[in-house]
């Protein structure tokens, strides 16, 4: 009843103390856009900009995105017989070498001088370039991943807040479920479900591979829930009257998301070894388009370990492995600071003096999950 | 009819022979009337005899053709296995029985020289195939590793247990038709007359294996029942053997056998013994090679890098294989037993690239696909003759591929090759994972077939064999489409006829083709089963007139597409070991770590 009575406008209009704040001054539409931005543009730009360890997992993904995107546009398809069998890499050496030799190339009708690269990172045992080989699986490989985080953490976060937030039955049947994907066998489901559906296009594959990685980030996340929900300021939000929905996006999501992203990018290199694996050991059908699992079956089926002719073809979708892989890791960690929002606002230009990041650093419970991983 | 190999059929051979190591380029003018010179000689040959055939190519390459001289030495010859030694089990019908090792303790009845198709003697000393019967002589001084003598009745034991268990033999010949004309005579029946060749591939995989106080009880609940239960369950430890080498012990990692000082060949071998190190890979083989942990290696493929960086003292040998990849269909399934699409697909793949992929050096792409081996030293011709240009080379070539897939009511949409009713043409291409050669060229062929709008895939895969053999879950698959023997028979009954014909290709026992050399000559119905019995028993200029109108069927109807032809490599170590170049025609015996030491070519340096 009173409640009712204090809020209503007319009653006490002039009375700006407690629930009733306003601001002072009110912003334009454009102003908020622009504050937006800064907030979820530029200041996370600046955080990876300052942190050596997100710009270089930032660097290292992108550069994968543009090979995966623009790669097969520039660079020859792989093809039986393109080249010599087991050509070397740099072949000659850069000076008077015949790695490279001048060529021209003709863009929009006008042919201007080009250098031509004759398979940089030489060919395998039939003759396919290994760049040509390493960039044109790249977007399978990506799709794969991208695949397997969307679903990983999809599901995991779904279910895990879901569960840790509602309570009751509902988390009791969640857990129960998660509990029994938990303690199926991982690899002899994995090559079961291989050997039966044999799958070639990338998405299913992703998910086939990351089909009990849900289940542990569910967990985790319903425990960081259950302690968020208790704390005071969600608290607060309820007794406020805010919904369950507005609150678990508005309170509890942005203080797990570094987790949440630690974890997407822990299947993501999880399936890539996982693929690699399964490859590698003949179960899953090569496609059309090489893979970099099969690129190290092969490599290492015809003496990739034991001759130095053949150790290009092992090494490179290694080291494209390792790469991606370490780029992921890095740009998770970034991700951790971008989505600390003391971090965050100390990098952006609008968010206000110090007092209001030190009101944000108040106001923040300290979820250092994601960091500490 | 005829003694051994002699006679035309013999001349045939030695030129054959010249050819493939012409062909291999390892062989000189004297090198070729040295083992002409020794061709034929061994229907007669005592165990002296033998050794001076040794004699005859020592100056050929043979570096212990003195061996009498050779002294006795503590030396160990260390090959792979790819067996688990500890599971071995000596029931040659049972499921672990090791090949390889069992060419050692068991004596083969005879042998046969792989690019010549020469036979030589093993237990059998010498052979007499007549119209109606065969008698077969068993070379004396032969005992079992127990001490008891071989005699004519064990070889009689064991072709009989070989014909009730449906050996090639039980075409020829009926268990009840084997009978023991002395301690060293067996004569056999004929069920109908056979070509020299014929008869004795089908007694080439025969070795003395079972001894009687063993097997005795399966013999008689064969005689009695026409089936001996528990035969293939029957586990042997410890094998009574009749070859050079005695079994010692089998542990996880390695088997141990020693000289057999009793065997008629004991003399030769001046080694004590032999010794199968478990290395289950190509990868561990090659490596064992590399590190000089092993002596020898029977067969192993091994790509070009790697066999460069072998030390000089590791000799390669090379053994046509008769044999080589093919794809085989699903003759039951629905776009895979259509002629046309078989055809297509013959025309679309390119061997000549196919062949280079899969290794240049040990591939050759079959030039005629006809159902004949011999691509590489060309004998295929000989058996084709003047038909020769009747028959379809399928030069690679979309155009009629693509005439041939309309024909049969395909279309092209989208890039890709859809039946009448939509149905994409694809298939996953199976082939047995870990053979490096065939992945390779794999690659080769599902590029061309992906070009031309077939949906193929490289399905490398464990468990290949059961899938073919056991579940027959397959629906294109590669295969070896000759049958290891150069005599055509043999290929032309494995494509139309044999077990795999009919069970897993399930190929159809008879078609409607139009007269060799009249693609629109009115068509007559070949059944196969009659028509290859028939050239089973046919020599000269029959057998060549029946082989080539077999072959025709094979060319227009392609039970298999056949692609190209292997040459085997085996290795051997020259530091510590004497032994023979590829000039010898002696080392294109399987194996030659096995056969040299029984002729002395094989023997250890002294310490």
């Amino acid at each position: 009843m009173s409640r009712e009575n204090s809020n209503s406008v007319g009653a006490f209009a002039d009375d700006r103390g407690g629930f009733g704040t306003v601001s002072e001054s009110s912003l334009s539409r454009l102003d908020r856009v622009r504050r937006l931005l800064d907030l979820w543009i530029a200041a996370p730009l600046r955080v990876i900009w300052n942190d050596a360890r997100a710009r270089i997992g930032t660097f290292l993904v992108v550069t994968f995105v543009l090979v995966g995107v623009v790669g097969p546009w520039l660079v020859a398809e792989p093809r039986v017989g393109q080249a010599g069998l087991l050509v070397g890499p740099f072949q000659g050496g850069i000076v008077g070498g015949s790695w490279y030799e001048l060529s021209s190339a003709t863009v929009a009708g006008v042919s201007v001088p080009w250098v031509a690269l004759n398979w940089p990172l030489g060919t395998d045992n039939v003759g396919r370039g290994i760049l040509e080989q390493v960039v044109h699986a790249t977007p399978r490989m990506l799709t794969m991943i991208a695949s397997a985080g969307l679903f990983v953490t999809v599901l995991g976060t779904t279910v895990g807040a879901v569960s840790g937030y509602v309570g009751g039955n509902v988390d009791q049947g969640l857990s129960t479920v998660v509990d029994i994907v938990l303690t199926l066998p991982g690899l002899p489901l994995l090559l079961i479900l291989v050997a039966l559906l044999q799958p070639e296009n990338p998405i299913v594959l992703g998910i086939i591979l990351s089909l009990q990685g849900w289940a542990g980030m569910a967990r985790a996340i319903r425990s960081q829930v259950l302690t968020l929900r208790s704390t005071s300021y969600v608290e607060a939000a309820r007794a406020m009257g805010l919904s369950t929905p507005a609150i678990v996006a508005k309170e509890i999501v942005p203080n797990i998301m570094p987790f949440v992203m630690i974890n997407m990018v822990n299947a993501m290199r999880n399936v890539i070894f996982a693929s690699v694996g399964l490859y590698f050991l003949g179960l899953l059908p090569f496609n059309k388009v090489v893979n970099w699992g099969v690129m190290l079956q092969l490599a290492y089926s015809n003496g990739g370990m034991l001759t130095l002719d053949a150790a290009h073809w092992l090494i490179v979708p290694m080291v494209s492995i390792v790469l991606l892989s370490m780029g992921l890791i890095l740009f998770a960690q970034g991700m951790d600071r971008v989505f600390n929002p003391r971090v965050r606002a100390r990098h952006s230009s609008t968010a206000g003096d110090d007092d209001e990041a030190e009101d944000a650093e108040f106001n923040t419970p300290t979820t250092s999950v994601g960091g500490g991983l | 009819m005829s003694d051994g190999h002699t006679g035309e059929s013999g001349r045939r051979l030695r030129e054959t022979r010249r050819r493939f190591l012409r062909a291999a380029g390892a062989v000189g003018v004297g090198g070729a009337a040295g083992l002409a010179g020794c061709a034929g000689s061994n229907v007669e040959s005592t165990p002296e005899s033998t050794g001076d055939t040794g004699g005859d190519t020592g100056g050929d390459g043979t570096e212990s053709s003195e061996t009498e001289s050779t002294p006795m030495t503590d030396q160990t010859f260390v090959t792979p296995t790819t067996d688990v030694p500890k599971d071995m089990q000596f029931n040659p019908y049972g499921q672990q029985y090791p090949e390889r090792v069992a060419f050692a303790l068991f004596e083969n009845l005879l042998y046969v020289n792989e690019a010549t198709s020469q036979f030589m003697p093993g237990v059998l000393e010498s052979w007499d195939i007549g119209d109606d019967a065969v008698t077969l002589s068993v070379r004396d001084g032969y005992t079992w590793h127990s001490g008891d003598a071989v005699t004519a009745e064990d070889v009689a034991f064991k072709l009989e247990l070989e014909i009730h268990d449906g050996a090639a033999l039980s075409n020829i010949v009926a268990a009840e038709d084997v009978s023991v004309v002395d301690e060293s005579t067996v004569e056999l029946g004929l069920k109908r007359s056979v070509a020299d060749e014929v008869f004795l591939y089908s007694l080439k995989p025969i070795a003395l294996d079972t001894p009687r106080d063993t097997f005795g009880e399966f013999l008689e609940a064969y005689r009695d029942d026409g089936e001996a239960p528990g035969l293939t369950e029957l586990t042997i430890d410890e094998p009574n053997g009749t070859g050079p080498f005695r079994y010692v012990h089998a542990r996880n990692q390695e088997m141990v056998a020693d000289r057999f000082a009793d065997h008629p060949d004991a003399d030769q071998i001046n080694f004590k013994r032999f010794r199968w190190d478990y290395l289950q890979s190509n990868q561990k083989q090659w490596q064992a090679l590399r590190t000089d942990s092993v002596d020898g290696i029977d067969n192993v493929f091994t790509p070009t890098n790697i066999a460069e960086s072998y030390g000089d003292h590791v000799r390669e040998i090379q053994m046509p294989a008769n044999w080589g990849m093919g794809v085989m269909f699903n003759h039951e399934h629905k776009h895979y037993g259509q002629q046309n699409v078989k055809r297509a697909i013959q025309y679309v793949i390119d061997r000549e690239k196919l062949a280079q992929t899969a290794g240049g050096k040990m591939h050759v792409p079959v030039e005629v696909p006809s159902g004949l081996p011999g691509n590489f030293d060309g004998s295929y011709k000989d058996w084709l003759g003047d038909s020769l240009s009747d028959f379809d080379p399928y030069e690679p070539s979309t155009d009629k591929a693509a005439r041939l897939l309309r024909e049969a009511g395909f279309s092209k949409q989208d890039g890709t090759w859809v039946d009448a009713d939509g149905e994409t043409l694809s298939f996953p291409y199976k082939i047995p994972a870990g053979w490096n050669d065939w992945t390779a060229g794999g690659q080769s062929i599902v590029q061309d077939l992906n070009d031309f709008g077939i949906e193929a895939s490289l399905n490398p895969s464990q468990s290949y064999w059961g899938d073919i053999y056991g579940n027959q879950d397959y629906v294109v698959a590669g295969l070896g489409w000759p049958d290891g023997k150069l005599y055509p028979y043999f290929s032309l009954n494995k494509l139309l006829n044999g077990f795999r014909s009919r069970t897993i290709l399930k190929f159809p026992r008879e078609v409607e083709v139009a007269p060799l050399g009249e693609p629109n000559g009115e068509k007559r119905t070949v059944e196969f089963e009659s028509e290859l019995e028939e050239l089973a028993g046919l020599t000269g200029e029959a057998a060549k007139k029946k082989t080539q109108e077999l072959a025709w069927v094979v060319n227009r109807h392609l039970p298999m597409a056949p692609l190209m032809e292997k040459l085997d490599q085996a290795w051997l170590t020259t530091d510590d070991w004497n032994t023979v170049t590829q000039d010898d025609e002696d080392a294109i015996v399987d194996w030659p770590q096995y056969y040299l030491p029984r002729e002395g070519k094989l023997t250890a340096k002294p310490e």
